[in-house]
């Protein structure tokens, strides 16, 4: 089965990257990883997109960075969800659960 | 949004540390998908590109990050006004050329709106004075509209009318302020105790009179600034002190007033020579006698003033007082031959102060000044086509790299209005200096020109609206063309644009003649004898100071001034009436030959006894009129 691009709506971005950042703080690789391990491959994450994400979404208050030094003794930007990251996830979450279930019925339909 | 700002400004302060932090993100990124990559079996090569195919470009994907907040717009037109300083300081002939133009025509709107916003944007110093009206009696059958009514008549209004909120009545009278040496000629109004009510602006010190003053009917007043200064050298504790006030006929018992309150700096009513306000029912000294009459001419002397109701307008008030005027015309039978009836003619307050027909030339001129800017713009436009033709091949080039027309276009439009930005600051520099001239020159001929004739905050608002607006009929359409069109339309477009340009130019200087034509004709109207050189001052002096011979004062003074040495030499004359009460005052019109130009403020120097003049305001042509007080 073809993998579908996050990019088609970009608010499933949005919402991806909230969902990872929520879990714990990571770096922009890491939560595509994430995405990619837990959706079982079916998304594939546009790094550019991703990244552009991050930029909008901080200037919008969702997310927050913090520099860092790993391991390897790299500087490594880490994202954490904020409060109104979580209220905003839990929208989404709520608008999507709304929307499956009305597809739902229209396919029983 | 504020976080926007704080990120967007941070970036714009420190780029190198925001491009760094973009390398070290991507590069990270990349160093982890390739140490992924490896982990699965890659060799460290195979991983690195792997990484790297799947990133896609590194450059776009960074420009993307860089362009993706506001700051990078604000960047782009920054860039845009620095190449179009660049172009002007290589061609700097050409700029000068375009901002003079411009700036000619920039500064003389600046200056006329100068003078529009004075005279007739500006409110008149009454709070919501637009709401403000004179009604005047209507003399309908000798066409004179705006007659003086009487008392019972003004009050019938006030009580009757149901589309003012109040309607006071006034008149000035000249009267003598003080005793012995402190006299002082003075102009007073005699009002209705609701006058200062209606007009709303708040006392300086003090209070207003009121009507418990009139129920009371003890004599109070209200003071102007200048007399607070002048007379009591702005004493604060002015409110108690009484105060002499004479009719200057002489012709009643003198009267002592209390002063109550002192108004603002600014602030007149009805005109600028009047420094003392009182209640007429108490303080009027002919009060008794003129109020119970409605119709002898004597007894009609009141304006009165009004102050619509915030839902009506004139033509209901028109209409409400047409109706109380029939009432009274059935009710009263008029006993006097010329009584002109009760019809009632309402102007707003402001075409009383400016006059309609100074409005209306004042509207012709700023058509005229805004048609001299088109004029201006037009030629500026042709001179950025004649340009034009030398950019098509760069815009030509850059199309072909990428650049969107949208770009292009939007870099023309910048660099005309950096052209028109610096134009507009020439203009104003130059339109503040016309405006200088014409205080100079002009304040006492135009209404409400001398106390704010300067460059305010609407006048600057103003001069860069119309920077703005001129930017845009001067640059977009060569912009748009020098983009996209080809040679052969350029020309032709040049063409049409001339065409309209000399047209317009044949339109302003036409009538700009023609109405120069008509002020040569209004100045030469012979008033029937030689008024070059003459001035005509009016001299007081207390009577004590006239000896029994009254010819011998003044004209010691007469005789000193004839020994100058004139041109048109001829004896000075003085014409003094007098009146026959002991301690009056005593007016003497003083015509003098002046051996020079006349000064705008006429002095009279060397006389004796000492003048103190005040100038009054020129009636006619070439008149100066001075009221002088012998110290």
């Amino acid at each position: 089965m073809p993998s579908a691009s996050t990019d088609v709506i970009q608010g499933t971005l949005d919402m991806l990257i909230l969902k990872s950042a929520a879990l714990q703080a990571m770096h922009g690789f890491g939560i595509t990883q994430r995405i990619e391990q837990i959706s079982a491959g079916v998304f594939r994450v546009n790094p550019g997109s991703l990244l552009l994400a991050f930029q909008r979404m901080e200037r919008a208050g969702l997310i927050d960075s913090e520099w860092s030094i790993t391991e390897n003794n790299r500087r490594a930007k880490f994202y954490r969800i904020t409060d109104k990251g979580r209220k905003q996830l839990k929208e989404h979450t709520r608008e999507w659960e709304r929307r499956v279930a009305a597809i739902a019925r229209l396919l029983e339909a | 949004m504020l976080r926007s700002l704080r990120f967007g400004v941070r970036r714009l302060l420190n780029k190198d540390r925001a491009e760094r932090d973009l390398s070290d993100e991507v590069q990270h990124y990349l160093e982890m998908a390739a140490a992924e990559h490896m982990r699965r079996g890659l060799s460290r090569e195979e991983a690195v590109r792997a990484a790297r195919v799947a990133f896609g470009g590194v450059e776009a994907v960074k420009e993307q990050i860089r362009t993706g907040g506001w700051e990078a717009a604000v960047e782009s037109v920054w860039r845009d006004i620095r190449y179009a300083w660049r172009g002007m300081s290589r061609h700097p002939l050409f700029a000068l050329i375009v901002v003079t133009t411009l700036a000619l025509g920039i500064g003389a709107n600046t200056a006329m709106f100068s003078v529009f916003n004075a005279v007739m944007l500006r409110p008149l110093p009454y709070h919501d004075s637009s709401r403000l009206t004179l009604l005047w009696t209507d003399d309908i059958q000798r066409g004179l509209h705006q007659e003086t009514t009487a008392y019972a008549t003004s009050a019938d209004w006030q009580r009757e009318n149901r589309t003012f909120d109040e309607i006071a009545y006034f008149n000035t009278a000249r009267a003598t302020l003080g005793q012995g040496e402190m006299r002082q000629r003075t102009r007073t109004a005699f009002a209705s105790s609701n006058l200062f009510h209606l007009l709303g602006i708040p006392a300086l010190t003090g209070r207003w009179f009121t009507s418990d003053d009139e129920r009371a009917a003890i004599p109070v007043a209200v003071i102007s600034y200048r007399l607070w200064q002048q007379r009591f050298a702005a004493n604060p504790d002015i409110v108690g002190e009484s105060l002499q006030l004479d009719d200057w006929q002489g012709k009643s018992d003198s009267d002592a007033v209390e002063i109550v309150g002192v108004m603002p700096q600014g602030f007149y009513f009805p005109d600028k020579q009047t420094d003392i306000w009182t209640i007429a029912s108490t303080t009027y000294w002919r009060w008794k006698r003129e109020s119970t009459e409605r119709f002898p001419p004597w007894a009609r002397q009141w304006t009165a003033i009004g102050r619509l109701r915030s839902g009506s307008n004139i033509s209901e008030a028109r209409d409400d007082l047409a109706r109380i005027g029939e009432r009274l015309a059935q009710t009263y039978q008029s006993d006097t031959a010329d009584f002109p009836g009760f019809a009632v003619n309402i102007v707003p307050l402001l075409d009383t102060v400016t006059g309609v027909k100074l409005q209306h030339a004042l509207w012709l001129l700023m058509g005229a000044v805004g048609l001299v800017l088109l004029v201006a713009c037009a030629n500026v436009a042709n001179l950025l086509l004649a340009r034009g033709s030398a950019r098509q091949q760069e815009c030509a080039l850059r199309r072909a790299l990428g650049a969107t027309p949208l770009r292009l276009i939007r870099q023309q439009f910048i660099e005309s209005l950096t052209l028109a930005a610096i134009a507009g600051i020439a203009g104003v520099l130059l339109g503040a200096a016309v405006v200088w001239l014409l205080g100079v020159t002009a304040a006492q001929r135009l209404p409400r020109f001398d106390d704010a004739a300067a460059i305010d905050m609407r006048v600057l608002a103003f001069a860069v609206g119309a920077s703005i607006a001129s930017a845009v009929v001067f640059g977009l359409l060569p912009a748009i063309r020098v983009t996209s069109a080809d040679r052969l339309r350029l020309t032709r477009f040049r063409g049409a644009i001339v065409l309209a340009e000399c047209s317009v130019a044949v339109v302003v200087l036409v009538a700009a003649g023609l109405l120069l034509r008509s002020l040569a004709h209004v100045r030469s109207v012979d008033p029937g004898f030689d008024v070059t050189y003459v001035l005509v001052a009016r001299v007081e002096f207390p009577r004590e100071r006239l000896r029994p011979s009254t010819s011998t004062g003044p004209s010691r003074y007469g005789r000193r001034r004839a020994s100058r040495p004139s041109k048109r030499s001829s004896r000075p004359s003085l014409h003094c009436r007098t009146s026959k009460r002991p301690g009056s005052s005593t007016t003497c019109s003083l015509r003098v030959r002046a051996t020079s130009r006349l000064p705008s403020q006429a002095r009279i120097k060397e006389a004796s006894p000492p003048v103190n003049c005040t100038p009054l305001p020129p009636r006619g042509n070439t008149f100066q009129r001075s009221a002088c007080l012998f110290a």
